[in-house]
């Protein structure tokens, strides 16, 4: 059954109106990342062609090409660890049986409810004791367990067959070539649903860097640019629209490469 | 956790009561939920387990449990001079949350602005996806592509773009008001600074719904829908009654992410907004930081943190029970 012609167009003029406004902000951005400094603080809209120099002043004049390396470092660091670690969990907690599992997952489980932000004087306290501030262990070690992915992973494994894991284990493998050689390969669509969620939330991350960085060499570039801002250390607004625009570059192409893979694994998890 | 790899007994523990290890009955009976034992170990080697699950205990126990026992432990104390003198007072903390005027200012604040953003970034998202998803729309790709563009700005560096988009001097809001002589200032004034704020936050998220209900728009299952269709139900009713149902676990899942990003990450455009004007802006959290590092009120913000961590709790709790209690049409 087909819809109305004018259901159907009233759907695609809905559709067309939010992807404009969604994408305005966007346009707007990097329109003034090509302006002049005189024409960033106008409220004209030509694009200009200021768009390199710009962008060279903020990489380079205000050092946020070492705060981009450093954001992408540090969220590839996470990213690979929680995947890592969350893997090795899942794995212990769906094909071992051992004394207190259900109290060990219940503790995993429990750190769903406990966002970092919440706990920002302890753990500021905490690893400044370490002496990991201003640096990117401090920066990477508190987030690299995920219950999330442990979480996604072991529903994941409990979806394979068990036939599937038994004629597996015809050869006799350890535990650990097993995790290597049969259930990443059965894993890829959620090692990359999780990746995204991952890329996301470090990407999003400001609280903790913010608290815990403060030297320019090991800050994120989301922190280097509102400290831009906040200490007006530049008016110029075409250079802050270049940053900005800049930022938005590798989570880009993370989606790009990992759009399919996410709809996928998800698909696939059936609930979650 | 030196418990997990004691050797000795040979065989697995005994299963909670319900869950079918051993006899396997059909899937549908697996009343224990998350904690199920769903079927034996296949391997007996229990020192693996213990190094595949160290990493994780040791990592959430430094940098999770303990902040929290510690922050819990900080609420019940009137701490000055940044930790060089303390006092125990109970949950006086607490109670000035909700007696201090300007406490609570900020309590109501940030619940009336969270909420407007959880229900608004939910709803827009089913809503755009419920469109997406009609199989006959064509370019749906492309929109979607589109849609969640703003995702890949960090939550901070969104509130930069607003500030400037709304700025009364040069931005465009502004620009696109002033044919119909309107020209709201609108960092003086604190309603509009708070509308700014929400709508950064909601422009920022919406996209991240979307994927996710993307992804659960395509396990649902095919002959349900099916069947509604040669019954006669309209599209609403195929929504109200079907769709929106087989999604509910998804949206309660959505509701923790989106409440977290409400508390939490919103922090960042609020201090891009100063937490101005005249306090208008400053959630929660940043009233935690300004306490924590500013004010020398370490009690009142562990508090004020645990009243985040609470709400964010109980919500959690109830999609994982509502989770295991899913309804099904199968």
């Amino acid at each position: 059954m087909r819809p109305k012609r004018s259901a159907l167009i009233a759907t695609h003029v809905i559709l067309a109106t939010a992807t404009f406004l969604f994408l305005a902000p966007i346009l707007y951005a990097l329109i003034k990342s090509t302006q002049t400094l005189g024409a960033s603080t106008s409220t004209s809209l030509a694009i200009g062609d200021q768009f390199f120099s710009n962008a060279f002043a903020a990489m380079d004049r205000f050092n946020l090409g070492r705060m981009m390396a450093n954001t992408v470092f540090v969220t590839a660091m996470v990213t690979l660890g929680k995947t890592v670690l969350s893997l090795g969990a899942a794995t212990a907690f769906v094909y071992f049986r051992f004394r207190l599992q259900g109290v060990a997952f219940a503790l995993v489980l429990f750190t769903l409810m406990m966002p970092t932000e919440a706990l920002i004087r302890a753990l500021y306290d905490l690893v400044g004791g370490f002496g990991m501030l201003n640096s990117y262990e401090g920066l990477i070690l508190p987030f690299m367990a995920s219950a999330t992915g442990t979480f996604l992973f072991r529903q994941h494994f409990l979806r394979i067959p068990r036939d599937l894991v038994e004629a597996s284990q015809v050869d006799g493998v350890g535990p650990f070539r097993f995790l290597g050689t049969f259930l990443v390969p059965l894993s890829w669509n959620i090692i990359g649903a999780s990746a995204v969620i991952d890329v996301v939330y470090m990407w999003n991350m400001y609280l903790w860097p913010r608290w815990a960085v403060t030297d320019p060499d090991v800050m994120m570039v989301q922190v280097g640019l509102v400290r831009l801002l906040s200490e007006q250390q530049v008016n110029h607004y075409g250079i802050i629209m270049a940053g900005a625009v800049i930022t938005m570059i590798p989570p880009l192409i993370i989606f790009m490469l990992l759009q399919e893979r996410f709809t996928r694994g998800f698909a696939l998890s059936g609930d979650k | 956790m030196a418990q997990l790899t004691e050797q000795g007994e040979a065989t697995s523990p005994s299963p909670p009561p319900g869950s079918d290890q051993g006899s396997k009955p059909p899937r549908k009976r697996r009343p224990t939920g998350a904690f199920a034992h769903t079927h034996e170990a296949t391997f007996p080697q229990r020192g693996a387990a213990f190094w595949l699950l160290l990493p994780t205990v040791v990592i959430l126990s430094i940098f999770l449990y303990y902040p929290m026992l510690r922050t819990f432990w900080m609420s019940l104390y009137n701490i000055r001079f940044y930790g060089q003198q303390r006092r125990f007072v109970g949950f006086d903390n607490f109670v000035r949350l909700f007696t201090d005027p300007s406490s609570f200012d900020a309590v109501v604040r940030t619940a009336v602005i969270s909420t407007i953003v959880i229900v608004a970034t939910i709803a827009i998202a089913l809503f755009l996806a419920a469109l997406l998803n009609q199989r006959e729309i064509r370019g749906a790709r492309v929109y979607r592509l589109l849609l969640i563009w703003p995702l890949a700005l960090s939550t901070a560096i969104s509130g930069i773009v607003f500030l400037v988009l709304f700025n009364p001097n040069f931005g465009m809001v502004n620009a696109v008001l002033e044919p119909f002589g309107i020209q709201p200032e609108w960092f003086r004034d604190r309603t509009l600074a708070q509308t700014v704020m929400v709508l950064t936050l909601i422009w920022n998220r919406v996209g991240f719904n979307l994927v996710f209900y993307t992804a659960a728009y395509q396990s649902l299952p095919s002959e349900t829908l099916e069947a509604a269709l040669v019954d006669g139900a309209n599209p609403w009713q195929r929504f109200r009654y079907i769709t929106f149902h087989l999604l509910s676990p998804m949206t309660l899942f959505l509701l923790v992410t989106s409440t977290v990003f409400a508390f939490f990450d919103a922090y960042a455009v609020a201090e891009v907004f100063g937490g101005g004007p005249l306090n208008a802006t400053s959630i929660l959290i940043y009233e935690v930081t300004e306490n924590a590092f500013r004010d020398d009120r370490i009690g009142l913000a562990a508090a004020q943190s645990l009243l985040l961590f609470l709400a964010v709790a109980f919500i959690t709790v109830v999609q994982l029970r509502q989770g295991r209690k899913r309804v099904t049409y199968q």
